[in-house]
């Protein structure tokens, strides 16, 4: 079953934010964003582009498909 | 003062909980007395009405922003979820209740208040502990 890796943490880590900042930017609670920090919650393409746009970094950065 | 998205989160699981505890031990009397209306009636109906005015409230006293972030994509998975699994328990209900009137005599009058209660019950106490889980 291919599933999804992401690099949320790490990359938000080198940007200096905490869960919070990077929540409250891109307007959705600290509790999905730890959620999609600890593979629990699948963000749907808008927020993934959103999260990107915030890290000003490409969404294929972030996540990527894993087998 | 304004409300932060936590603050809104919490008051609107707190209200919901309590909610859908009073439809569960409403469900829980008629079924032990035998009788469809073991307390007030109004008590379930009143909890959701009073919940629905206080998360009203408590998104009106925080910002767009705080509003957008307590009710963002992962409330609605999360809603979703709860009202999935709150059907087939609803579905669920009815050859269990046929058990229940077979075993025990329970009224018609009792199990239609029973499985109303225990309806709204399974929904409002999964979206509630599916919010604590994540929280």
């Amino acid at each position: 079953m291919i599933g999804l890796h992401n690099s949320l943490k790490e990359l938000r880590k080198v940007k200096g934010l905490t869960q919070a900042d990077l929540a409250s930017t891109a307007g959705v609670s600290r509790k999905t964003i730890n959620t999609i920090e600890n593979k629990v919650f699948v963000p749907s393409t808008v927020l993934a582009l959103t999260l990107a746009k915030v890290l000003d970094i490409s969404v294929h950065d972030i996540f990527e498909l894993e087998e | 003062m304004a409300l932060q998205d936590t603050d809104i989160s919490k008051v609107r699981t707190i209200l919901l909980g309590i909610t859908g505890l009073s439809c569960l031990v409403y469900a829980i009397l008629a079924i032990a007395q035998n009788d469809p209306q073991p307390i007030w009636w109004f008590i379930p109906m009143t909890a959701g009405l009073l919940a629905s005015v206080g998360i009203a409230i408590a998104f009106l006293l925080g910002d767009s922003s705080a509003r957008q972030m307590a009710h963002d994509e992962m409330y609605d998975e999360l809603n979703h979820r709860a009202q999935r699994h709150a059907y087939w328990i609803a579905v669920l209900m009815y050859p269990i209740f046929a058990v229940i009137i077979m075993a025990t005599g329970l009224s018609w009058e009792t199990t239609f208040a029973a499985m109303g209660t225990l309806t709204g019950a399974s929904y409002l106490l999964l979206l509630t502990f599916y919010e604590w889980r994540m929280s």
